[in-house]
């Protein structure tokens, strides 16, 4: 490795590093208790609703579902994409996921962590939580959802933890408190780089990058299908699955360039994370958005050409009743717009890509609550349609929710390198002269080879 | 002008096992107990006391649905040669149940009806309430359980390469002499 890239190394280091051990900001502190907050809003909000039941939420008989669910279905689409974006990078030796792959893997694991949450929430009864396992309805896309989101969970935990083995390693001399020194010790398990270990965490890792792709799609599908396995307008779709997972890996990955831009510019990490690097996270998002699109045209295109007699009522309620102001936002700031802004050679610039993320995301969870509610709210009897007005504690809980995510970002990032080091060394040893050149020389000997057998 | 059509006995109340047996009594009135689901047995004749076939019967039960009284149609069957209904109702609850049997009349006969009441002693089984059992639950659950299951055994063939590297950590480290220096073997930090 030439002096520049050991340089640069040695400044990816100390950047990664700092935040590990300096005490936060002013301006992070601020953040944090704001953030608190509104999390201890959250569980003052919940104490209320364990109290009283969910008759202190907007939720009825007729509108069973609301935010919490919204929420769910939100976060683990946020969750799917970023370690399947990660295990997809590495799987096809994309170079430049090195930077990025750290953050998307912790994005899953936070994010499932609060999906899970909010179905606790939701039940209003937490205390009957265990008797999904220990009374288990096999046949019940509940219990495929519990299955699926705990397989995932841990799954995309351990997928987070190995490739930060090397890096923990690194971090046991650094002048940190002694039970951080302890967390490094012990997380690292004595890692030596030894060629032994390296090959054994390699194997690890490429075996959990295959196991954890179809296990994210199958988290959302089933997620999908608590919807469409269930005969009521609006749900009643046979690529609920397929349209939840495209609609999850748009959403997801405007989650990770918001994320990647906020932490880029937090721990000065311009030179590592480079606009070239948000750009092309802004095309995988461009190629998502262009996906969704097309399976929301087919979608609402087939029911309303049948327009069967329900059919009716929704479309008529989405398209320019009570929900047309929430549905046209999805449609044309939280679909089109980012596609516009993607696309454009002019509007590909960091800046806009965040601001397409954001509209995104905005528009994103703005569908998970247009998916929930009118359908639920849909008659399916000949009586009034049921109303869904979310009520303080639902809000405080779903406000709390982002700042839960938010918090558990930040604390990860003050306890764990954010970017994995070990990779992005690794990266500049695979573009360093030396190795192109053997590189180079191996090329022609298999060229070699190649024409003395033929 | 309308012929006026009786019921000149709304039948007894029997369990459906007993359906071929079922007694016949004389009052409707008077309150009957059943276990199970309950038959009805209408008898339908003109005022001439003959059988009155092929005529509608209906069976409501007085019933309150979103706090209003009122009447649910339980069931409806055509009388037959000897002008006999056989109505059924499989009552969900224990409890008195009050109802009437109705003929809304047709050709030349007006309508009739007969009120009835009868007290369910033990609720007929009309679904099946969870937990299912192990047919119903578990039915077809590899279609679940293996992918599930495999899924976690890949997860585990990953943790285990943990240990691996634990354990090779955790091994004694030797330089190896060359004839010059002492060199770290490669890949030691």
């Amino acid at each position: 490795m030439s002096v520049t890239k050991h340089a640069m190394l040695a400044r990816l280091e100390e950047r990664v590093e700092a935040p590990l051990r300096t005490s936060m900001g002013t301006r992070g502190r601020v953040v944090v208790v704001a953030l608190s907050a509104l999390v201890v809003l959250g569980i003052i909000a919940w104490v209320t609703q364990l109290a009283n039941g969910l008759a202190v939420t907007g939720m009825t008989d007729r509108v069973s579902w609301g935010l919490y669910v919204a929420n769910f279905v939100f976060f683990i689409g946020i969750s799917m994409a970023g370690t399947l974006v990660s295990a997809v990078l590495r799987l096809t030796s994309a170079e430049w996921r090195r930077p990025i792959t750290r953050i998307a893997e912790m994005i899953t694991v936070v994010a499932l962590v609060i999906a899970a949450t909010m179905i606790v929430v939701d039940m209003g009864r937490p205390d009957r939580l265990l008797n999904v396992l220990l009374h288990p309805h096999l046949r019940s896309p509940i219990l495929w959802d519990v299955l699926s989101v705990s397989t995932y969970l841990v799954g995309s935990a351990l997928y987070l933890y190995l490739p930060l083995i090397p890096d923990l390693s690194r971090l046991r001399g650094l002048a940190v408190p002694p039970w951080k020194r302890a967390l490094y010790r012990t997380l690292s398990l004595g890692w030596a780089g030894l060629p032994e270990q390296r090959e054994r965490l390699e194997r690890g890792i490429a075996i959990m990058a295959i196991a954890i792709i179809p296990t994210a799609i199958s988290v959302h599908t089933v997620t999908a299908w608590i919807f469409g396995m269930t005969a009521r307008e609006g749900w009643n779709s046979t690529i609920f699955g397929p349209y939840f997972v495209v609609g999850a890996l748009y959403s997801g990955i405007a989650a990770i360039i918001v994320v990647v831009a906020i932490v880029r510019r937090t721990f000065h990490l311009e030179e590592f994370i480079t606009e070239r690097h948000i750009r092309l996270l802004g095309t995988l998002m461009l190629v998502s958005a262009l996906l969704y699109a097309y399976f929301t045209l087919s979608e609402y295109v087939t029911i309303g050409y049948k327009l069967a007699v329900g059919d009716e009522a929704l479309l008529h309620h989405l398209f320019s009743g009570p929900f047309a102001a929430v549905f046209w936002t999805i449609m044309l700031p939280g679909t089109v717009i980012p596609i516009v802004m993607l696309s454009l050679p002019r509007t590909r610039t960091l800046r806009w890509i965040v601001v397409a993320s954001i509209l995104a995301n905005i528009g994103m969870w703005l569908k998970r609550y247009v998916i929930v509610v009118p359908s639920l709210a849909l008659p399916q009897m000949p009586v009034q349609w049921g109303i869904y007005r979310p009520t303080w504690v639902e809000w405080s809980i779903t406000a709390a929710a982002f700042a839960a995510f938010a918090l558990l970002l930040i604390l990860f990032s003050r306890l764990f390198p954010i970017v994995s080091v070990w990779e992005f060394e690794e990266g500049l040893e695979a573009t360093s002269p030396l190795a192109t050149r053997a590189r180079k020389r191996e090329r022609e000997r298999e060229r070699v080879s190649v024409g003395a057998s033929a | 002008m309308k012929r006026t059509a009786a019921f000149c006995c709304i039948a007894a109340i029997a369990a459906m096992a007993a359906f071929a047996s079922a007694p016949v009594a004389s009052a409707a009135s008077r309150p009957k107990t059943a276990r199970g689901p309950v038959e009805l047995r209408a008898v339908l004749k003109d005022a001439n006391g003959r059988a009155l076939p092929g005529a509608l019967v209906q069976l409501f039960v007085t019933t309150r649905f979103f706090g209003v009284s009122r009447e649910a149609l339980i069931d409806e069957k055509r009388t037959d040669a000897k002008g006999v209904a056989r109505l059924t109702f499989a009552p969900a609850e224990r409890g008195k149940y009050k109802g009437v049997v109705r003929f809304s009349g047709a050709s030349i006969f007006g309508p009739s009806e007969q009120p009835i009441s009868f007290d369910v002693r033990a609720p007929a089984v009309v679904w099946k309430q969870e937990p299912l059992g192990v047919g119903g639950v578990w039915a077809r659950s590899w279609v679940i359980l293996i992918p599930v299951t495999a899924v976690w055994m890949v997860f585990a063939i990953a943790a285990w390469q943990l240990r691996a590297v634990r354990a090779a950590g955790r091994r004694p480290r030797f330089v190896r002499l060359d004839e010059e220096s002492l060199t770290p073997i490669e890949g030691v930090r």
